[in-house]
């Protein structure tokens, strides 16, 4: 066990080094005046022509050999900073950090109605298996699976704000953000950054109940979207316990089937449900830089998705690297939880 | 079975209790102020520093004159007057504060003023906030506009340049400059200390210190220095605060600026503080919520602001800034042109200029507002304010013969030679294919008028009887025709007077001998002139025709139209001319345009300073912002014919030569035709009607909040 | 793409001794009757398949939407002729050059083929026709769609079938670099690619097969190893089989089978994934006939106008309705192949 987590852990570094390689590589295949975009917003800064070009380039180092940036680059992770982000005026780790806890925020919040309804559904598919239940399931699975994000998105906001005024885009309402920025006479304290645990840390619960109804639509689009993942992993490994000797043997026993399935099957299916841990994360990086951008929701996946439209090489390329060192350590964590619970499981 | 339903209850209860009571929540009271004690204005993007000397955005701008002052400040009401700020005196010739040859500038610095932060101001503060200035002359940044009129050099570079030469070192200069390191101070050589010294001091000769007097030597008599003085550049920054050990900025001296020379925006270290003697201080920079939270300067040297909290908040999407307009959370928001629709059925308050068209300044009096009677309508809306913007589509005399956009780069019928626009017939071709009065009408909803010319109405110099092009199908076939060794003449028609050439469009409808608008509304003719083009011979073109690229960078509606009209109109007019129409987001067209790969570009001029130099440099000399990327026919030509003459107007102090100049350069920019100049947009601000105080001044780059109250 | 029975029949009823010896006879009798037990396998496969999928309501939905829209992309010149003088069809026509929206009109329905002159589902911003663009739009999902999965599937079939084939070396290389593509979210890498590249529908295409085919490689290369070591291979192998031949005719039609329901249900989510970042601004250009660029409009046209806020519910309910169905068609299909083809998913008895 152990040999296996230090061998998944020296991997590890390989894998980022290589995803530092495959995102600079695609970053190299601007030219110099294409990156120079991030920092000339407008032509009415090129006064006095091409020489104007040149001196520009030459001042951000657009010029320098390839590898030499690589390598620049690489130190500059090395010291924490990621390089400068044009589209946040600040460093990109700075930028990520500052984003990040709206993100941890919305992933908590998604989480618990994907793990709720994903496993209940789940079973409930795979019991009733051909039943109206069950297609119905299906379907509904199906629907999360393929809705495109952005499609709900716009379609949640249109009915649950447009025409009922429920649930508004943003993180909070503007006397709220008054509140959180301390302009008003109360003294709010920043603990977390999360917007609903502090509102109850600093016993606003008006804050908190605002922050909660700004949260309600891109929670509900990214755990719509997620919840057919597990259903799916489920539903497929409750079908295969449910065949499973051992269960027939308790059957067989004559036990109830409630606590058939809940004592015999549904622990087990739960173990192998597991292993989509990394599938969640994976998608909840997808849907969330898209729902965050649509719900104007800032935090990182509308970060990642702004500086993308304004070529923003550097936060780009250090978002990028954030969320893939996240999808690869919850792998790993993923599958050394697998290893724990599952007793069947050799890891080699 | 139980536990199903158990949880299954659970969930629907507290989904229901969740929509029950979200549901209830929402109360709207409008009439009510909201947030009386705070502005709140929702726009787009956000600033990209809070230096002064680094800032050549508007945002940036916005910014920096609510905390900073600036010498003297735009008159209320007018764009090309001025009143006294930190200087008790705008300097005239008439009180002797300019000297007679144009080139000295006297100004009393006021007395008494406090900088935020309690430090005094004083000459010796001013004096140093304009070296400051030309020092850091950052590469993209907007110091060439001081630079210009006091050392006469476009770059600080090219000034330490030129000294260095005087002193006969230049070729070591130039060795070491390109091997010296900021970060390594051993790099900077003995021969670069010396040059950097001397040119420092010979900078700092052309200002003076007498008494409470700050005086200002240009180099040249230009007449519009005045009016450089107003932008954020112009901005007066507390010495004793930038080089505090807190900030750590330039103290000031010869030996030390090399190091602060040409900074980064995250190098530059007023990139996040602010300290100035302005109406509001910075309170914080949120750059994850791109919001600027700027509270009331309580020891303000004129009455304090209204307003004790000023936000400006960067929201990119229109609906989510629409949706705080509406439920009061936004004082002021910005609305694009296509959106307007949307908003107009909540105003309440209409106010336009006298009638007869656009007016470039809005008084502070609302006699000219009416009541529209829309029903719960909550906002005001002020309109046909002019920008000091022009829209034009600028042609590539040289494409680069490499470039995708060219076809087969020759001129058979399957692409264009990459000197396709230096034949003047086919840009005058292009002039007359766009229908001007439709792209108004339509993609500007009516509010924008078509330009003059490089000088737009709105500004001094501006030769209102300056020719225009016009739609004319009859007058593009000819030009066509004439292009790439076609020959043709004009003749005047019965009445025997060349005037215009005559007007015949698909749409409109001639009765009698009046045009009337045809099927879709808009009236495109301008004049009902009888000229004919006789074309004698069609050239090349017109017998092969061409297969042509535009391209216009993504996300400005309006410009993707500019492109959708000459493609609709010169595809019509022979079956052989083919027109592709591409977007390309602004990298790649930043790209293309400096490679010279663009066709043409259609790209936007908002003025730096309000004076006719800021807008004959940038379309007309050979180094200009935009004829510079023109390809080096025009930059030949630009050399030749109009440099000196850009040169001689600005320094002119004569206003009746000066207009001589202006009016000769707009001729000539109309015969030429190096750009098809569509239009001047007038603009809108929507408030809500609980502000007050709002009035339009197209010199400031955004809200001047001292103005407003709640 | 061929339907193939799954493995586990497969294998049972090609488990033969193996045939030894140097009789070049024998062993060309012996391929004969491989090759016509492979096609009647074959046949088989398709008539069970065929039969599995009539008795599943959800795949007859899904195959009927599927029929649909193709042919709603075939007759698209019928549907929606191309205004006059056009000289690409997929450039959606702009009613004006006013930017604003405008409903549909129900007149336009009195005939059928709608007249899109008449905008029957009314014009989106920028006065675009949201029925031809539609239309049109539907050639460009299916373009999209079929365009990516078939490149990540060719690719990551080939690279999955190496590295399981082989093993060892290649084996740990191949899976390293599939491990590096993985760890960055295909919607993610695909939009750094993009936004390096240059926005366009192409570059989109090629950032979505550069970051979807090591799924393909992974979920091959381990039906490959479970499929290798069975007999009939080792037969094969014995029988002096090259490598090529034992992969392509031995291992990989008893191993593709997950791999086809895995690719009927990509070609909609890859649809998607394309039209996400035209959506965001990324793919195609404006006007080009495509549903996410169509959808990308309304963020604009969201909240209606003052008192009227689903004054503009036509710029995204038609394009949101086309792309949930387009996706769902193939959602459906796929996930009955899934269902069948599965043995974990069949179920026993109840």
């Amino acid at each position: 066990m152990i040999a296996f987590i230090i061998r998944r852990l020296v991997i590890l570094p390989v894998i980022i080094l290589g995803v530092t390689l495959i995102t600079y590589a695609m970053f190299s295949l601007l030219s110099p005046a294409e990156q120079l975009a991030a920092y000339v917003s407008s032509p009415t800064q090129l006064h006095g022509g091409t020489a104007a070009v040149e001196r520009l380039i030459h001042t951000y180092g657009l010029d320098r050999p390839i590898w030499e940036r690589y390598l620049n680059w690489l130190d500059n992770i090395f010291h924490g900073k990621l390089g400068w982000s044009t589209y946040a005026n600040m460093w990109v780790s700075q930028a990520i950090a500052a984003y990040f806890p709206a993100t941890l925020e919305l992933a908590i919040y998604s989480f618990i109605p994907v793990i709720i309804v994903g496993i209940w559904l789940g079973v409930l598919s795979a019991v009733k298996q051909n039943t109206i239940i069950d297609h119905l399931t299906r379907i509904m699975a199906i629907l999360g699976w393929g809705f495109p994000s952005f499609v709900l998105a716009i379609f949640l906001i249109l009915i649950f704000f447009g025409i009922l005024g429920w649930f508004p885009p943003g993180r909070l309402s503007t006397w709220a953000d008054l509140v959180v920025s301390n302009l008003t006479s109360f003294h709010f304290i920043r603990y977390t950054g999360l917007n609903t645990i502090d509102g109850i840390l600093n016993w606003r619960w008006d804050i908190t109940w605002n922050a909660f109804r700004h949260l309600v639509g891109p929670v509900f689009t990214i755990s719509f979207l997620e919840w057919a993942i597990l259903l799916r992993v489920m539903r497929a490994s409750m079908l295969e316990v449910l065949r499973q000797d051992y269960v027939r043997t308790a059957r067989a026993k004559g036990l109830p089937e409630r606590v058939v399935i809940k004592k015999h099957a549904r622990r087990n299916a739960l173990i192998s449900a597991v292993t989509v841990g990394g599938l969640l994360v994976l998608g909840f990086f997808t849907g969330g830089a898209i729902t965050e951008t649509v719900y104007n929701y800032r935090g990182l996946g509308y970060f990642f998705v702004f500086s993308a439209t304004q070529l923003d090489s550097a936060a780009i390329m250090g978002t990028a690297l954030v969320i893939s060192g996240g999808v690869v350590l919850t792998n790993l964590i993923v599958d050394v939880l697998y290893a724990i619970i599952d007793p069947r499981v050799r890891l080699e | 079975m139980w536990r199903h339903l158990n949880l299954r209850w659970i969930v629907g209860a507290a989904l229901l209790l969740l929509i029950a009571t979200a549901g209830g929540a929402v109360s709207a009271a409008q009439n009510q102020v909201k947030n009386p004690d705070t502005l709140i204005e929702a726009t787009i993007g956000g600033p990209e520093t809070l230096d002064p000397a680094w800032g050549y955005d508007t945002a940036s701008g916005e910014v920096i004159q609510n905390v900073y002052d600036t010498l003297i400040f735009p008159k209320a009401d007018s764009a090309s007057e001025f009143v006294p700020m930190l200087s008790t005196n705008v300097p005239s010739v008439a009180d002797g504060t300019i000297s007679k040859d144009g080139l000295t500038y006297t100004f009393h610095i006021r007395q008494g003023v406090k900088f935020q932060n309690g430090d005094d101001l004083t000459p010796f503060t001013v004096k140093y906030s304009f070296e400051r200035d030309l020092i850091q002359d950052r590469a993209g940044g907007p110091i060439w506009i001081l630079l210009d009129p006091i050392l006469n050099v476009g770059t600080w570079d090219s000034f330490v340049a030129g000294v260095a030469k005087k002193m006969g070192v230049a070729d070591q200069y130039a060795k070491d400059l390109k091997a010296f390191d900021p970060t390594k101070p051993g790099t900077y050589t003995a021969t670069m200390k010396q040059v950097d010294q001397k040119a420092f001091n010979e900078m700092a000769g052309h200002f003076q210190i007498k008494g409470n007097d700050f005086i200002v030597r240009l180099a040249k008599p230009a007449a519009y220095f005045l009016s450089t003085l107003v932008g954020n550049w112009g901005s007066i920054v507390d010495w004793t605060w930038v080089t505090s050990k807190g900030v750590g900025g330039w103290n000031g001296g010869a030996a030390t600026w090399r190091f602060f020379h040409n900074p980064k925006a995250e190098q530059s270290k007023l990139f996040s503080e602010m300290n100035g003697t302005g109406p509001y201080k910075l309170a914080s920079w949120d750059r994850v919520n791109k919001k600027v939270i700027l509270v009331r300067n309580d020891h303000y040297w004129r009455t304090s602001a209204a307003v004790k909290t000023a936000i400006i908040e960067g929201i990119d999407e229109f609906s989510t800034r629409f949706l705080l307009f509406q439920k009061g959370d936004a004082d002021m928001i910005y609305v694009p042109r296509q959106n307007v629709g949307q908003v107009d059925p909540l105003v309440a308050e209409l106010c336009t200029p006298k009638a007869g068209g656009p007016d470039f300044t809005m008084p502070a009096n609302r006699d000219k507002c009416q009541a529209t009677g829309n029903k719960n309508a909550t906002l005001r809306l002020f309109k046909d304010l002019g920008e000091n913007l022009n829209q034009g589509v600028y042609f590539q005399y040289d494409i680069n013969p490499t470039s995708k956009y060219i076809g087969s780069g020759k001129m058979d019928g399957q692409g264009v030679p990459p000197e396709f626009f230096s034949d003047i017939n086919v840009r005058k071709g292009f002039a007359y294919a766009f229908q001007y009065k439709t792209y108004i009408q339509q993609a500007w909803l009516g509010e924008a008028v078509q330009p003059t010319g490089p000088i737009p109405a709105s500004l001094p110099f501006n030769n209102p009887e300056n020719p225009i092009y016009f739609y004319s199908m009859n007058d593009a076939k000819a030009e066509f025709q004439m292009a790439w060794g076609g020959t043709g003449h004009i003749v005047a028609g019965p009445n025997g007077v060349l005037d215009s050439a005559q007007v015949l469009t698909e749409d409109d409808v001639i009765k009698g001998d009046t045009i009337q608008p045809g099927p879709d509304g808009v009236l495109e003719t301008s004049a009902l002139g009888d000229d004919q083009i006789v074309v004698d011979k069609t050239g090349e073109l017109w017998n092969k025709g061409f297969d042509l690229t535009l391209l216009y960078n993504t996300g400005n509606a309006q410009r993707k139209t500019a492109t959708q009209i000459f493609q609709k109109n010169i595809q019509n007019l022979n079956p052989k001319f083919s027109i592709t129409i591409q977007s390309e987001a602004w990298p790649q067209y930043l790209k293309d345009l400096i490679a010279g790969n663009l066709t043409m570009f259609v790209i936007g001029w908002l003025e730096d300073f309000h004076d006719p130099h800021d807008w004959v440099v940038p379309l007309m000399a050979s180094y200009g912002a935009f004829s510079g990327f023109q390809g080096k026919t025009l930059l030949d030509y630009a050399k030749a014919h109009w440099d000196a003459l850009i040169n001689s107007a600005s320094v002119e102090l004569n206003k009746a030569k000066r207009q001589a100049d202006y009016n000769k350069l707009q001729l000539w920019y109309f015969e030429q035709a190096p750009s098809v100049v569509t239009v001047q947009a007038l603009g809108r601000h929507y408030e809500q009607l609980w502000v007050k105080g709002w009035f339009y001044n197209p010199l400031y780059p955004g809200q001047y909040f001292y103005n407003m109250s709640k | 793409m061929k339907f193939i029975k799954p493995h586990r029949r497969t294998h049972l009823r090609t488990a033969r001794p193996k045939p030894q010896g140097v009789f070049t006879s024998r062993a060309s009798a012996y391929r004969l009757r491989q090759f016509q037990d492979y096609l009647a396998r074959r046949r088989r496969g398709l008539r069970w398949l065929s039969q599995r999928v009539r008795r599943s309501p959800l795949a007859i939905i899904g195959l009927v939407l599927v029929l649909f829209f193709s042919f709603v992309a075939l007759a698209a010149p019928w549907l929606a002729p191309p205004p006059s003088g056009a000289r690409n069809p997929y450039m959606i026509p702009r009613a004006s050059f006013r930017p604003y929206p405008e409903p549909p009109e129900s007149a336009a329905w009195r005939s059928f083929p709608p007249d899109w002159h008449k905008h029957p589902l009314g014009l989106t911003g920028d006065q675009y026709d949201i029925y031809y663009g539609i239309i049109w739009g539907t050639r460009t999902a299916f373009r999209v769609g079929f365009e990516v999965t078939f490149s990540i599937v060719f690719v990551g079939v080939l690279l999955g079938a190496l590295a399981g084939f082989f093993g060892k070396r290649i084996d740990n290389l191949i899976m390293r670099v599939v491990d590096i593509f993985l760890s960055l979210p295909a919607l993610i890498g695909a939009i750094v690619l993009v936004s390096f590249m240059g926005k366009g529908l192409n570059s989109v295409i090629i950032a979505f097969i550069v970051f979807g085919w090591p799924f393909y490689a992974r979920l091959t290369r381990g039906e490959v190893l479970r499929v290798k070591e069975v007999d009939y291979v080792n037969a094969a192998r014995a029988s002096g089989a090259s490598n090529l031949r034992i992969i392509f005719r031995h291992i990989l039609p008893n191993a593709i089978s997950p791999v086809v329901a895995a690719a009927t249900l990509d070609i909609g989510s890859q649809m998607v994934g394309v039209a996400t970042l035209s959506f965001l601004g990324l793919g195609s250009p404006e006007g080009y006939a495509d549903w996410g660029q169509l959808a990308s409009f309304a963020r604009n046209w969201i909240v209606g106008s003052a008192g009227d806020p689903t004054q503009y519910w036509y710029v995204i309910a038609f394009p949101g309705i086309a792309l949930l169905l387009f996706v769902l068609s193939f959602a459906l299909l796929g996930d009955a192949f899934q269902e069948i083809l599965d043995p974990r998913m069949r179920g026993e008895g109840r």
